[in-house]
Formats: structure tokens, C-alpha cells, sequence
């Protein structure tokens, strides 16, 4: 993935590569840009100057269809405002995911509700739930599916110490088994992650 | 799961005056259908002489005309200043046979026996509007003589004769491929030919034989005397215009317009056909109208779970399924009630409407066909409008 002639800050000014396998930080303040950058690179906004390419292609080429079908099968995403389904329970928020992608089973993803802790919420209305733990729900439904690169906006942003570790780890595991990388957008460095660069913007 | 989130819970009441909406609509369209089929192909058929700018003139037959046995004819004189009178295209005058003629069934036939005298008249055949002119033709040395007659005929042998007589009533099908011998001439000069009945006028009140074989038969066996004119045909040019109708009148002509009557209450009946299929369309509009404004109020209403489900990798054609799925359970829904209603009215109607026309009506699977494919129509109108509402939410 390539992001070239990026201006207005240190960060955007350069000509970046990021390759699959790797991850990636990219740290700012608030209201720096970083939900602006991982929106332009999931394709969401197109309000930027330069390019996004994505194997060579500048992702501003791809059809409706073949976002789909990125989205489906190699980019993964935490959104922050997490963008899940209220009047659904955290399992069917997941399962929602999981059925368009048919990417784990029934026992995988109580597995892995079980590993972040929130297995016992798994049939409660969504907005039962903490901002935390729908963070959570938010994180097993991304990594319901094949990545090469997962995006994460500041995804434990609600979480203690302890939780955001046991997710990171969690995130960390999905990604080594199907080589995946990680754009990470945060406030500040992460403990428990290695970053091949970070970036500030 | 996802359809759930993109559909309202809708009851079954709306969704049975849904149904029942469009299946009026789509019941009056087919009954409109099936009722102009049926009269374009019994009307359309219909034998003799064209539309109501033909007139047939005869001179009023007077006691005096008994008494003096002097028959109401044209002469040549009359005939020039109609022509002349400006009123008219053109005039024939009818032949007739002046020569006996009788009709008798062949004795090996296994329809019941009969015998009668008749006569012939023939006209040009521009006047004749039968739809095979191959069936019209005769030439010099055919023994099968086409003929044309009166519908009335057949109703007066089917609804008084027949019946008083113990006699089996008889279909135009029928009588089409009844075979009689005509016998023309008298003694030694006397020739057996074979009778072919091919059309039924409505219109014209005579027995009709193509010109060509008259002429011939008036020369070979006709009394030698000059045939009279006692009827002529004319084309007028206005043929409602006053002025036609009071030159006639002054005259003291008596006329029948050919296809008057007869095509007045065709006009009015296609009228109401018209009328009643404009009533139909406008229900299935309506009723279609009501089904994309819903189907829209209820893609707006879910427009950010539609984008939501797109921005996780559901396609367009995943979001459209659901509703696209909704559109063809009513659809189907119609066709069903459709496919029940329309056989049951057809039999009743096909039980009224039967002794009125001559060709039985159409199959009623023409109209469901007919159906079926305007289901299509209204279906694939509706799929582009839902197809272009979700376009629209997820290009912003």
C-alpha cells in the first residue's frame, strides 16, 4: 500500500510504503487527521490531495463492487466510532460479519468473545452493553474475516490496561496466522505491539 | 439477519390490500384484453361489405308496383345522377341471377336431407371485405361455388327452425364445411355445382357469389332478359352528412346503411373496452406507485444500516435482495390469485359470451400469459427504482 505526496504535516509530507505482514503507527493528537487517513485508506473519503494506492492501483479506481470484495477479503477494520448494529445482540453483531465471510465457526467466535472477556454478554442487546465492551464486540467482528491489513482507530480507546493488552494480544495472534499488518491510529505509543514505523501527523 | 435490519415488520392485512390492489388492477386489464380479443376476432372477420360509408339504395316497393307487377328499378338515368350528386365515391349496382336456382343436399351426406329455391347476387368484389380473398375466387370451370350469406340466416335456422324442427342447431364452423349441391339452369341446360359457404355477412341482407361466377352463369343459363337493377351499393363521401341523408330522402330512396347500426354498437362496445382497460392500467399504476413509495420510504428509512452493512463488505446486490425478494413474494402473491380468479371468471364468461359471437373466446391462458409478462414489466420497473435508491446511499 503507497501514500504519496501527502502534504500539511511531518507525517504527510512523505511518500509512504506499507507492506503486508508489517504494522504501522500512526500517532497524533486529537482532531490530527488520524480517522481521516485510515477512512481515505478504507475508502471511505475521497477528499484528499495525492494517492492511495493499493497494489498499484489508485484506490479511487475501484468500483463499488471491488470495495465489497476488498472489504470482505483484505482490509479489516475498527472503526471509532465503531459503527455496529444497536438493535442487534454482540453475537449477531458478529455473526453478521461472519456470514458474508463464513470465516470461523460458531465456537471460534464464542472462543475468541471469551478471550476479551465479554462471553457472557454475547446475547445482550448491543446497547447494553459498555462503550468498552462494545469496543470489543467491534474487534472479534473485524477479525472475522481474511486481512492483509487490519485498521485499527484507536480501538482501545475504552478499554483498562489490562483488557486493551488481552485484545492487542488477541488482534496480534489473528494477524501472524494469516499474515496481516496492522495501521494503527493512537493518541500515544502502544506497550505490547512492535511497529515497523511510526509515524506522527 | 441482515434482511431484518433493512425491512419494517410489515402486517398481513397491508400486505393482503397490497396483493388484492394490484390483482384488480391486473384482473380488469385481462378482462379488457381477453374482451377486445374476442370482438376484433369475431368482428374482424365479419364477412360482407366495409364500414358505415356504404350505403345500400332501393326504390320503395309501392301498391301500385304490385298491382301494375312493375318492379322498383333503377334506371340508367337514376343511376348517372346519383353518381353525379357529388355525395358519393362510387356505386355498384347488385347483380342478380336471372336464372333458377335451387340448393339440395347430396343424397350419401349424413346431414339431414333439404331442398329450396334461391337466388344469387354478387357485387365487385373492392365492396366485399372478407379476409382469405383466395376463398372469394372463382374462375371459369371450378365446380365449387364460394358464397356468402346472410348471419341472420343462420340465427333464423339456429333459433327458429332448427329447433321447431327437432334439428340440431349448427356452429359457423359447422356451416362453413356443411356440403350442398347448387343446382343451376333448368331441364336439359341444367348444372349440378358444389356449395361452399365461406363467410357470414352481418351486414348485407342477400346471398352473395363472387361477380365473376354470375356474370358467367347469367350468360350461360340466365333467361336471355335484361337483368334490372333493383339495389345499388354506394360509397359516399360524408357519409353522416346531412346533406346525403336529405338528397336520399328527397328522392324517396330507401336506404340501409351497410354497417350502421352494427358499427355504431362495435365503436361504443370498443369504447367501453378502452374505457375499462385506461380503468384497469390506472389501478395497477396506482398500486404500483404505492409499492415503489413504500419500497423508497423504507430504503430511506434504513439508509445508514445500508451503509453501514456496505462499509463491512455487504455488496449492492446483497442490500438489494431483501427487497427485491419482498417485490417478488407479491408478485407472486398476484400471479397466484391471478392464476385462481381469472380460469373461474373466464368460465362464466365464456358461458355468457359464447352465443354471442361466432369464433369461441380466445384461451385464457393468452390472457395469463399476458399477465405474466406485464408482471415482469411492473416488476423490473420496481427492481430499478429500488436498485437506484441504494445506488444513490451508498454513492454518498
Amino acid at each position: 500500500m503507497q501514500s504519496q505526496n501527502i502534504s500539511n504535516d511531518s507525517a504527510w509530507q512523505r511518500s509512504l510504503v506499507l507492506a503486508q505482514g508489517k504494522n504501522y503507527l500512526f500517532e497524533a493528537h486529537s482532531g490530527k487527521g488520524k480517522s481521516s487517513l485510515i477512512n481515505s485508506i478504507y475508502g471511505l473519503r475521497s477528499d484528499y490531495l495525492g494517492e492511495i494506492k493499493y497494489d498499484e492501483q489508485d484506490i479511487k479506481s475501484f468500483s463499488k463492487n471491488e470495495w465489497s470484495e476488498i472489504r470482505r477479503e483484505k482490509i479489516a477494520i475498527v472503526f471509532q466510532d465503531l459503527r455496529l448494529f444497536s438493535e442487534l445482540t454482540a453475537l449477531e453483531n458478529i455473526q453478521l460479519k461472519n456470514g458474508i465471510t463464513n470465516f470461523y465457526s460458531e465456537n471460534e467466535i464464542f472462543e475468541m468473545l471469551k478471550t476479551v472477556g465479554i462471553e457472557d454478554c454475547s446475547h445482550r442487546k448491543l446497547n447494553t452493553l459498555s462503550i468498552g465492551q462494545q469496543q470489543r464486540v467491534a474487534i472479534v467482528r473485524a477479525l472475522c474475516q481474511p486481512f492483509k491489513f487490519l485498521l485499527l482507530d484507536e480501538p482501545f480507546s475504552h478499554l483498562d490496561n489490562e483488557s486493551s493488552k488481552i485484545a492487542l494480544e488477541l488482534i496480534l495472534k489473528k494477524c501472524n496466522e494469516q499474515d496481516g499488518g496492522i495501521i494503527f491510529a493512537a493518541l500515544s505509543k502502544q506497550i505490547g505491539i512492535e511497529f515497523e514505523k511510526s509515524y506522527f501527523l | 439477519m441482515y434482511k431484518k435490519l433493512l425491512l419494517d415488520k410489515k402486517p398481513w392485512w397491508k400486505w393482503l390490500i397490497d396483493i388484492l390492489s394490484t390483482t384488480v388492477g391486473m384482473l380488469i386489464i385481462l378482462f379488457a384484453i381477453q374482451l377486445i380479443i374476442d370482438f376484433t376476432r369475431n368482428s374482424s372477420d365479419s364477412k360482407a361489405v366495409i364500414d358505415s360509408q356504404y350505403y345500400i339504395i332501393t326504390k320503395p316497393v309501392t301498391s301500385i308496383n304490385t298491382v301494375l307487377n312493375k318492379s322498383a328499378n333503377f334506371n340508367q338515368n337514376e343511376l348517372q345522377e346519383i353518381e353525379n350528386s357529388g355525395f358519393i365515391e362510387n356505386l355498384a349496382p347488385f347483380l342478380t341471377s336471372n336464372f333458377p336456382v335451387n340448393a339440395f343436399m347430396d343424397d350419401h351426406s349424413v346431414f339431414p336431407g333439404f331442398y329450396t329455391e334461391l337466388f344469387f347476387e354478387a357485387l365487385p368484389d373492392e365492396y366485399i371485405d372478407i379476409d382469405d380473398r383466395e376463398l372469394w375466387k372463382w374462375v371459369e370451370g371450378e365446380n365449387k361455388i364460394p358464397l356468402m350469406l346472410p348471419k341472420s340466416y343462420l340465427n333464423l335456422y339456429n333459433f327458429g327452425f332448427a329447433p321447431g324442427q327437432g334439428l340440431p342447431q349448427m356452429s359457423e364452423e359447422i356451416a362453413r364445411n356443411f356440403p350442398f349441391k347448387i343446382g343451376i339452369g333448368t331441364g336439359k341446360n341444367k348444372q349440378v355445382l358444389n356449395g361452399k359457404i365461406v363467410g357470414f355477412s352481418e351486414r348485407l341482407n342477400t346471398i352473395l357469389v363472387p361477380l365473376s361466377f354470375l356474370e358467367w352463369a347469367n350468360e350461360k343459363y340466365g333467361s336471355g332478359k335484361k337483368t334490372t337493377i333493383t339495389r345499388i351499393i354506394v360509397k359516399a363521401k360524408n357519409s353522416e352528412s346531412r346533406q346525403w341523408i336529405s338528397y336520399l330522402d328527397d328522392k324517396n330512396f330507401y336506404y340501409e346503411k351497410s354497417s350502421g347500426e352494427f358499427g355504431k354498437l362495435t365503436a361504443l362496445l370498443y369504447s367501453v373496452f378502452i374505457l375499462l382497460l385506461v380503468f384497469g392500467i390506472i389501478i395497477v399504476t396506482l398500486s404500483i406507485s404505492l409499492q415503489r413509495n413504500s419500497n423508497l420510504l423504507t430504503i430511506e428509512r434504513h439508509k445508514v444500516t445500508i451503509f453501514k452493512l456496505n462499509i463491512i463488505g455487504f455488496s449492492q446486490k446483497q442490500l438489494t435482495i431483501p427487497y427485491l425478494k419482498r417485490m417478488i413474494l407479491h408478485f407472486l402473491f398476484v400471479f397466484l390469485f391471478i392464476l385462481t380468479l381469472f380460469p373461474l371468471f373466464y368460465s362464466n364468461y365464456y358461458k355468457i359470451i359464447e352465443s354471442f359471437l361466432s369464433h369461441p373466446p380466445a384461451p385464457w391462458f393468452f390472457c395469463l400469459i399476458s399477465a405474466l409478462l406485464l408482471l415482469v414489466i411492473l416488476g423490473y420497473i420496481l427492481f430499478v427504482s429500488i436498485n437506484r435508491a441504494i445506488n444513490s446511499i451508498l454513492n454518498n
